[in-house]
């Protein structure tokens, strides 16, 4: 099931998820079963075999094998060149560079030996010994392409032992690297728990990884029924609503009537004395002057359970004091289902309307505030039937805490009672209505975390749900931390401050409630951390990572995929075989192609062929923007081409040649699924579905192609 | 079916009956050794070319043995690389660039490392990754701690270009550019903790420990650099030896480079705090400037007068900076809180009392090491402003260095009188009162300089056209006719007390930053003149 699914992900895309597969199974059907079906009854996998066996001799004895070594001299002489970060970065670029001399020179050699072969057997007439024995030209093909996939197997299990060994030595020599720095590193470096983590699972360990089920970013640790967002417009919760028939209805009639129709937020509220930076917030934001708006009254009473708003402050003439919390304010914001701007809304809906929390008599009792929905917001909502509210903690040094239902739409009615439309039911929670999910807005490399040195900024929480946890011989468990750093912070390095970026990871088990306790690593940009926890905090798989930025001004940018357990510990070697067994797939593409080529081109031209249609699909996607509509304006622009008539022209062919481009290249096989450094390289395991996308486009192209290659082979006239 | 293989077909089969395989080796392996010898010949005439063109550099020197795969040369490279070097190195650019865009920085270093030895030959592209790494590169960095590493990262870079290709002013210029504009910034955060990171670099294990015991806990080496200094506190021999003698012949400017990696540290010997990151700008500031003067190496993209006023600027600022470092030993040494910021320090000296006994004497007499280095260095920077500015190409600067004279004059009365102040608290009897006796009169010197200077360069010159400040002071100053000499000293305290009073009236504010800056020296100044007057009643 899993396998049919992941083949299905990574199928290419021609215009529709089968397509590839029909046209590939119509040309394998045609050409094989229809065209060839007599060949096929005569097929002989002894014949095959055999004729693989002399391409594969004759590649031997022209010394094919001899450039390996030259590979692995290139290997050695650049890994000496180069200039890594750390030690791991080390291991990391010397596998890259290893498997990438693989590629190159197993892709070089099938190149060369599959396009040279058939046009020169022709040439010299070797080809007459074959073809004038019973062999079909079905067996003479797949014979040269299996022939030289042995080629190609054979150097990579050379270039993959070389690998191996070469890998192991460096190290050998990279953790002794690694104990040296650790011995002298003071106890509580904050550089050591990666370090740690290194000198206890090796370099060349290969690590599953299991992602968190749920991320959010909450104001304080998540702990009883009420979760928290700060203030500042740094964070905000936003909660899911799809209308029934009936709820549709009834807004289409207030929007007609030119009714009310309220979004209700209660809150729990608390506040403290502004600091510094929140004081400048406060008068950037104009919080720091009395409120002179009295709210609008509504047009209907809102009903006994729901008092009357009133005017949010009365006009004062005293003095604002400078250490007294702001005004308690939200931002309302109407979005689509996809939490874009609802269109339609008014603007202010689409850009959020400041809200002002009304206090409530009781203090233990929630806030309120209501935010008006206008007519033609209304006609949206009821067009778009599913929407989300987004309710964003504008004022600062002000703590916004949301139980399970902290947003409605409540629709005023002439009895007082009401009509309250509650966010749409949660499947996974009973069906009922769903919670509001907490985040803070997004940088170039996810949320972003703000860093404050006490430790009272916000808090990244990843929860992890039956997580299969492996336990390491010291009775730890490991994380995996990607902290993008989007912004540095502020170091008080003129005094004894600190030298190094911090955040703190801590994690709970929400079984048992045992916590690891905060641990401090070091964020850096491109880098990876690990840190080793106790087990007893993840034991049983559910648990909570919690993660806050310790660095003042620092803005950590996380993502889902930011922190992540380290299932397993697996073996290099298979992991190894994985990259090679990939790139061994390429290989066999790489000679299809080329035979593919070489049935009706000279080798030259086959050579070219096959790399232009090996390359295609990648050299496309590398472009990328500059092939984009548009791109003829732009280069005429670009050229100062100021008649009208000769920009047209020159825009409308640069168009058409980029589309063209386009449009070929779907048609290409993209390399880009052969993913053979892409995981290694930063010992994570191979995922299944990655061997299964380029095995898939291995079926979807090189059969095919196969097919093909037999069909004009023989039609061709090779002999007398 | 095997055998049939090899055999070629009929057309082509050769008539003359001779065994063909065997021809056709033999005319292979003729190009083959043509190929060979061609290419060794290519090599050994490169060689020789590059001999001639290190000896038409005349005081230039020899390049480091390329004797590590590291060290290889370009033709040796491009060798192995079947002539794609281009192509390489046009890929590798570009990725470079386009992933220091998106912040991605793996493998980043290897690239650049690459391109450095893919295109040795060209300054512009060594100047543009150091400058590359120590600015841009760095900035991105979130610690203090790694942003040091990729400056000293840089710093390495130029010194690996320097092994090559030594003593070429532009990649020592760019050493140096480096040093200053960076390690030694004072407008940088960073700047106190690079500044003290490498002072502690540059010192031996055992000797760090000793010196700077609070950082043994936290302490560790973030760069490849190796010692500068031995355990005894001195310059490592290597980097102070000679490579060549003097040349012969008449020499323009006099100064010779030696070829040796520290030449012109070699004089002050001993660094018992660590090699400061400004001395190290000037060392290498001072080698370009003799390269450019003697040996009439050509800049590439600085002007002449850059690199020739560089010397002058860099000692000027080791001094400035081996006085505040004396300040900050003081503090240290009397117990101030080490929480104090370097503007705070001043103050907190200044009521410090004569009689006070140091808590720390060891940072005493630190400090008095750090003002007896200032002392040294301020007649050395006066001698190459004098230097500089004796080219009479450059003589339209004195404009700009008079007020650089005038706080070097100020410097070394002031560090004079805080060493001996310093000394006479360890002192008793007659040197006692020698050494307060020399201290008053040079804090008195020093505060008159510092007024002056104040007056003369920042003090907004509506001041001395304001009716409320008194013409005769104007006149004194237009026709200078004051110095620091005891029978002026009052009337330039009276001067710049006017100029205060004018200039807070009418809330100028072009100089502030700087007043206040002379302001907190004034008054540390006069607390000192206090002190010691009330001592010696």
């Amino acid at each position: 099931m899993l396998a049919s699914h992941m083949l299905m992900l990574s199928l290419p895309d021609l215009g529709g998820d089968y397509a590839p597969w029909l046209v590939a199974a119509a040309v394998i059907v045609l050409g094989l079963f229809v065209y060839g079906l007599k060949d096929l009854l005569r097929f002989s996998a002894r014949r095959v075999w055999a004729i693989s066996s002399v391409c594969f001799a004759e590649a031997i004895r022209k010394r094919i094998l001899w450039v390996t070594p030259l590979a692995i001299i290139g290997v050695i002489i650049v890994s000496q060149l180069s200039s890594p970060g750390d030690p791991q970065d080390a291991i990391r670029q010397a596998t890259k560079f290893c498997l990438f001399a693989s590629g190159l020179l197993v892709t070089i050699v099938a190149v060369i030996l599959a396009c040279t072969n058939l046009p020169r057997e022709i040439d010299n007439r070797v080809i007459y010994t074959v073809v004038t024995k019973p062999t079909t030209r079905l067996e003479i093909v797949l014979g040269k392409v299996l022939g030289f996939a042995r080629v190609s197997a054979a150097i990579l299990i050379i270039m993959g032992i070389f690998t191996y060994a070469y890998l192991k030595t460096r190290t050998w020599t990279e953790m002794a690297q690694v104990r040296r720095q650790l011995a002298t590193l003071p106890p509580d470096s904050t550089l050591r728990p990666t370090l740690a983590y290194y000198a206890n699972s090796g370099f060349l360990s290969t690590k599953s990884l299991d992602a968190a089920s749920d991320f959010q970013i909450f104001g304080r640790p998540p702990q009883g029924n009420i979760n928290w967002m700060q203030g500042g417009e740094g964070e905000y919760f936003i909660v899911p609503f799809a209308l029934n028939d009936e709820q549709k209805a009834t807004l289409t009639q207030v929007a007609d009537a030119n009714g009310a129709a309220f979004v209700m937020t209660t809150l729990h509220i608390e506040q403290h004395k502004p600091n510094a930076d929140e004081k400048k917030l406060i008068r950037e934001m104009g919080l720091d002057k009395p409120l002179s708006e009295p709210a609008v009254l509504p047009a209907a009473p809102l009903g006994p359970d729901l008092p009357m708003p009133q005017p949010t402050t009365a006009p004062t003439t005293k003095p604002v004091d400078e250490d007294a919390p702001p005004p308690v304010q939200v931002r309302v914001s109407l979005l689509n289902e996809f939490r874009r701007p609802l269109s339609g809304a008014s603007p202010e809906a689409e850009a959020g309307r400041s809200v002002t929390l009304e206090k409530p008599s009781k203090p233990e009792d929630s806030w309120y505030g209501r935010m008006d929905i206008t007519a033609d917001a209304i006609q949206s909502l009821v067009t778009a039937g599913r929407f989300n509210i987004r309710v964003t903690g504008h004022s600062p040094a002000t703590d916004f805490g949301a139980e399970s239902l902290p947003v409605m739409i409540y629709i005023p009615t002439a009895d007082g009672k009401g009509i309250k439309i509650t966010p749409a039911p949660d499947p996974n929670n009973g069906g009922k209505p769903a919670a509001p999910e907490f985040l803070s807005f997004p940088g170039r490399h996810g949320m972003q975390l703000h860093g404050q040195s006490d430790g009272s900024g916000p808090i990244a929480v990843y929860r992890f749900t039956n997580a299969s946890v492996s336990r390491t011989a010291n009775d730890k468990a490991a994380l995996q931390l990607q902290l993008y750093v989007e912004k540095n912070g502020e170091f008080q390095t003129d005094t004894e401050g600190e030298a190094y970026a911090r955040a703190s990871v801590e994690v709970i088990n929400r079984k048992t409630g045992k916590s690891s306790g905060q641990l401090i690593v070091t964020p850096e940009l491109s880098r990876t951390l690990f840190v080793d926890v106790p087990y007893n905090s993840v034991d049983g798989g559910d648990f909570d990572v919690l993660v806050r930025g310790l660095t003042k001004g620092q803005w950590l940018g996380m993502r889902d995929t930011s922190v992540a357990l380290v299932t397993a510990d697996q073996s290099f070697l298979v992991n190894l075989f994985k990259s090679l067994l990939l790139l061994w797939l390429l290989s066999i593409l790489v000679v299809i192609i080329a035979v593919f080529c070489s049935t009706f081109l000279s080798w030259p031209i086959a050579v070219v062929c096959t790399l232009v249609i090996l390359l295609g699909h990648w050299g496309v996607v590398q472009l990328g923007d500059a092939l984009k509509p548009g791109i003829g304006h732009s280069t005429a622009t670009e050229f100062k081409i100021y008649d009208p008539g000769a920009a047209r022209v020159w825009s409308q062919t640069v168009e058409g040649l980029s589309s063209g481009l386009r449009f070929v290249s779907q048609f290409l096989p993209d390399v880009s699924r052969f993913p053979v450094t892409e995981y290694i390289e930063r010992g994570v395991s191979v995922p299944l579905g990655s061997m299964l996308g380029a095995l898939a486009v291995l079926l979807c192209y090189g059969l095919p192609l196969l097919v093909i290659s037999y069909v004009i082979l023989r039609k061709k006239e090779v002999a007398p | 079916m095997t055998t049939t293989l090899e055999t070629p077909a009929p057309a082509q089969r050769p008539e003359t009956g001779a065994p063909a395989p065997r021809r056709v080796s033999r005319r292979r392996l003729g190009v083959v050794v043509v190929l060979i010898a061609g290419l060794i010949g290519a090599g050994a005439l490169r060689s020789v070319a590059m001999d001639y063109q290190a000896q038409a550099a005349g005081l230039r020197g020899v390049a480091a043995p390329r004797n590590t795969l590291g060290n290889m040369n370009s033709y040796a490279l491009a060798l192995l690389l079947g002539g794609l070097r281009g192509p390489l190195v046009m890929f590798l650019w570009s990725t470079s660039e386009t992933q220091k865009a998106d912040r991605d920085l793996e493998d980043l270093d290897t690239k650049i490392e690459w391109i450095r030895l893919l295109q040795p030959e060209f300054d512009t592209v060594h100047m543009f990754q150091m400058w590359n790494k120590a600015y841009n590169i760095s900035v991105m960095m979130s610690s203090p701690a790694n942003k040091y590493s990729v400056i000293m990262e840089a710093i390495d870079y130029g010194q690996k270009v320097d092994q090559e290709r030594p003593g070429d002013l532009n990649i020592l210029g760019a050493i140096g550019g480096i040093y200053s504009g960076k390690l030694a910034a004072k407008n940088l955060p960073e700047c106190p903790y690079y500044m003290r990171q490498f002072r502690e670099e540059s010192m031996s294990d055992a000797s760090r420990k000793q010196v700077y015991p609070e950082d043994n806990r936290t302490f560790h080496h973030l760069s490849d650099m190796k010692p500068l200094l031995d355990d005894k506190n001195e310059l490592r021999a290597d980097l102070i030896t000679p490579k060549r003698g003097r040349p012969t012949g008449e020499i323009p400017g006099g100064e010779w480079n030696d070829g040796s990696e520290l030449q012109y540290l070699a004089p002050f010997k001993k660094f018992p705090l660590g090699v400061s990151p400004v001395a190290m700008a000037y060392n290498y500031a001072k080698r370009a400037q003799v390269a450019q003067t003697a040996e009439g190496q050509k800049p590439l993209q600085l002007s002449p007068m850059v690199i020739d006023s560089q010397p002058a600027l860099q000692l000027k600022a080791w001094a400035d900076d081996e006085g505040q470092q004396g300040r900050a030993y003081e503090a240290k040494a009397f117990g101030l809180s080490p929480d104090l910021k370097s503007a705070d320090v001043q103050a907190a000296l200044a009521a410090l009392q004569l009689d006070q006994k140091p808590a720390d004497p060891k940072a005493l007499s630190d400090a008095i090491f750090c003002y007896n280095r200032a002392i040294s260095l301020d007649p050395m920077a006066v001698h190459e402003y004098r230097r500089h500015m004796s080219n009479p190409e450059y003589a339209a600067r004195i404009n700009i260095y008079q007020s650089h004279l005038a706080d070097l004059e100020s410097l070394l009365k002031l560090s004079t009188a805080d060493r001996d102040y310093l000394q006479a608290m360890l002192a008793t009897g007659s040197e006692r009162t020698r050494l307060l006796q020399e201290a008053l009169k040079c804090y008195r010197e020093g505060l008159a300089n510092v007024e002056l200077t104040v007056l003369d360069y920042y003090t907004d010159g509506d001041v001395f056209t304001d009716p409320h400040y008194p013409k005769p002071f104007v006149d004194l100053l237009r026709e200078r006719k004051l110095n620091d000499s005891e029978e002026n000293q009052a009337t330039i305290a009276q001067a710049y007390a006017a100029a205060r009073a004018v200039g807070q009236l009418r809330n100028f504010t072009q100089f502030h930053d700087e007043q206040a800056d002379y302001a907190r020296t004034l008054a540390r100044c006069a607390a000192r003149i206090s002190s010691i007057e009330q001592a010696m009643k």
